[in-house]
């Protein structure tokens, strides 16, 4: 569960079904939520205590929601992500000016504000690469650039190591080409099925690791 | 809401029609007038100098003829018998004497007028006829005292040929005067109509400038065209104004629409994800008819999206969109992520490869972001409970991108696949799939395409399945940090 300090969120929107549906999925996620239906209450309750994050609706009653976004930011640096209906180019622009760090374009899901919500929350710190890895019984040691129980060449070890170090994301071909195997000349992305072919199959049952995404290339699974 | 979208038509103007000038104001009238009297005049000026030329030219020559010696010895031959003393010299040449008080002759017949020009004191009276058929001259000259050989009547009649040469000449003289006149007539008449058309043009090519049409003042047809066109060119400037009203009422009615519906939208799309999650678990078989509902309130805002969108593209007279640094890997992320989220609860899978870098090309972000929305939605929206979409994002060399949208659904006909992207065009596969769909999801691409200046092409994929892909150039110059859009 997040931090209750660090996760309480203010949330300002004057439509009471879609409030009430939004304040839900945010506490089901462990976020401690502050409704505010207009601008005032909103303001109010901004300076009554600290939030980690405002999701404000531009569109609001008494007082517009650009102008709550101008005072919230003034007041403090709490991270704003504004929800709007607006299509228009310059509705975003005028909200990043006045201090929004991102948008929620209406319509959207659950699921996609909690993403935003996380993003700005928690953002994760890259963190330093292990030194050594385990795929499955196989320990690889990036120093060394060893595999136990597998010789794989200087280029196999460097295409293992592009995804390994891109675990659990989807790649293309000429992404892990242009990665891995570029040395001031372009490659054909072609020859990367190759590579993994030969790498799939020295590692044996570890090999199952890297899967075939279609329509895109290959990813280093997490969980065979 | 209670807005008008009234309907745009061009009316004919009301106004009185135009009369036309009278001949002497119309333009006709002018150059045929301006034509006559040119001629006329320039006829007259050749007739009085050729005449006067020949007048003075005969005098000399009869005076030279008639002199002293010759007048006296006229004189004498005709005392000794003045009834029979008209005498012919040869070449033409015929002198008869007569009275200078009297006028008249004993031997032939005088000229009466120029006789009564010698009568009244003149020393010779001269006549030249060539344009008649005696063409000569006619000199009567007083040889001194009275009585009927007191003044002598010479003729010279002209051969053929010196009749013809001063014919010739005097048509030729009258030629060149008549070219050399008219020519200046006409520089004097066209080069003030000239600048007159000149200004018409200049107004033409300003459809709804009247001011400039009424430079062109008078009251010939060149001057009723004018104010025709002004009186035109204000109506259109008027009808203008009212159509361009009218789409910017129509244009704020999508607009709010567009706004409007968002917002109950949101609600409704919320619901049905929280409803599917409950029907998920407790429901089942229900679940394929929450998908339904989620991909009609899917559909019904694309279709909002894209109405405000298709609205604001076709306007090929509307202002160009902004072209700004945007990063195309943050939009396709953002697209992906809320597509995905789609695409799980129709049961596909939707997988995207952006790279890591940022990808930035001049677009506006709107409309990319649309545009992607549209191809990765349609992907899903035609796809099946099991398919696959992908979407994913390459640099091409140093200075392009491509992005590529690939979906495992049932794909199109080989031979559809130029029609995709024009308006309401659909694939019979949609249609068999979904029978609504108003085709304007791919006609945006393409629509956003030209004007960003990228290229859009679709292919089918084996065994199954389509293949959209867009292609362009990215900003090599790197633009300051706050200047891109992500």
């Amino acid at each position: 569960m997040p931090n209750p300090e660090r996760s309480s969120i203010l949330l300002v929107e004057d439509d009471a079904a879609m409030a009430a549906t939004m304040v839900r999925a945010l506490r089901s996620s462990g976020y401690e939520v502050e409704l505010a239906t207009d601008g005032e209450r909103a303001l109010a309750l901004a300076s009554s205590r600290t939030f980690a994050l405002v999701l404000l609706d531009l569109r609001l009653p008494f007082v517009d929601g650009y102008a709550v976004l101008e005072k919230l930011r003034k007041r403090d640096h709490v991270p704003i992500i504004v929800v709007t209906a607006g299509t228009e180019l310059a509705d975003r622009l005028k909200a990043f000016e006045l201090g929004a760090v991102d948008f929620l374009a209406k319509p959207f899901w659950i699921e996609e504000l909690l993403a935003r919500v996380q993003l700005r929350l928690k953002r994760p710190k890259r963190s330093e690469v292990a030194r050594r890895v385990s795929l499955g019984t196989r320990v690889i040691d990036l120093d060394a650039r060893t595999v136990t129980g597998v010789e794989l060449t200087r280029v196999e070890f460097d295409v293992l190591l592009f995804l390994l170090d891109r675990r659990g994301q989807a790649l293309t071909r000429d992404f892990i080409a242009s990665g891995a195997l570029s040395v001031g000349g372009e490659v054909d992305a072609r020859t990367v099925d190759s590579h993994i072919g030969r790498i799939r199959k020295k590692l044996g049952a570890e090999g199952l690791f890297i899967s075939t995404v279609w329509g895109v290339g290959y990813r280093c699974e997490l969980e065979p | 809401m209670s807005v008008s979208l009234g309907r745009v038509s061009l009316r004919p103007s009301r106004r009185p029609p135009l009369v036309r000038g009278t001949l002497g104001g119309s333009l006709y009238g002018r150059i045929v007038v301006g034509t006559v009297l040119t001629a006329a005049g320039v006829v007259a000026a050749v007739y009085f100098i050729v005449h006067a030329t020949l007048v003075d030219v005969g005098r000399t020559w009869g005076e030279r003829l008639a002199d002293r010696t010759r007048l006296a010895e006229w004189r004498a031959s005709c005392e000794a018998d003045p009834r029979h003393a008209a005498q012919d010299l040869g070449d033409g040449l015929r002198v008869v004497p007569f009275d200078v008080r009297s006028g008249r002759s004993l031997a032939g017949s005088i000229d009466h007028a120029l006789a009564t020009e010698l009568e009244a004191g003149a020393p010779s009276a001269v006549r030249v006829d060539w344009l008649g058929r005696t063409v000569g001259a006619r000199l009567l000259v007083a040889a001194g005292g009275e009585g009927p050989c007191s003044a002598f009547q010479i003729d010279r009649r002209l051969d053929h040929l010196a009749v013809k040469e001063i014919r010739v000449a005097w048509a030729t003289a009258l030629f060149v005067a008549l070219f050399v006149l008219l020519a200046g007539a006409l520089v004097a008449v066209l080069r003030p109509l000239l600048r007159r058309l000149s200004i018409l043009e200049r107004a033409a090519a300003g459809v709804g400038s009247p001011e400039v049409a009424r430079q062109v003042s008078g009251s010939d047809e060149l001057g009723t065209i004018a104010e025709a066109m002004a009186r035109a060119f204000e109506q259109i400037t008027l009808d203008r104004e009212r159509i361009l009203r009218e789409v910017r009422v129509r244009d704020e009615f999508i607009a709010d629409i567009s706004h409007d519906v968002r917002t109950p939208t949101t609600s409704l799309q919320l619901s049905l994800e929280e409803l599917d999650e409950r029907v998920a678990r407790d429901a089942p078989d229900a679940r394929p008819l929450v998908r339904r509902a989620l991909a009609d309130v899917v559909y019904i805002a694309s279709l909002v999206a894209n109405l405000g969108m298709a609205r604001k593209l076709s306007d090929e007279n509307g202002p160009l969109p902004t072209l700004r640094p945007v990063d195309l890997r943050s939009i396709a992320e953002r697209v992906a992520l809320r597509c995905a989220i789609f695409a799980k609860r129709q049961g596909i899978v939707v997988e995207h490869a952006l790279g890591e870098a940022p990808v930035l090309v001049m677009t506006d972000p709107v409309i990319l972001e649309q545009m992607l929305t549209n191809i990765v939605e349609n992907a899903i929206r035609y796809n099946e409970v099991g398919g696959r979409v992908a979407l994913t994002l390459d640099r091409r060399g140093r200075e392009g991108f491509v992005v590529h949208v690939r979906d495992d659904g049932p794909g199109v006909a080989p031979s559809e696949l130029p029609h995709l992207g024009q308006r309401t065009f659909r694939s019979s596969a949609a249609r068999e799939r979904d029978p609504r769909g108003s085709g304007l999801g791919l006609a945006i691409v393409r629509a956003g395409c030209d004007r960003f200046g990228w290229t859009c092409g679709f292919a089918t994929l084996e065994p199954r399945g389509l293949e959209v892909a867009l292609e362009g150039p990215v900003v090599t110059e790197t633009p300051p940090p706050g200047a891109i859009i992500r």
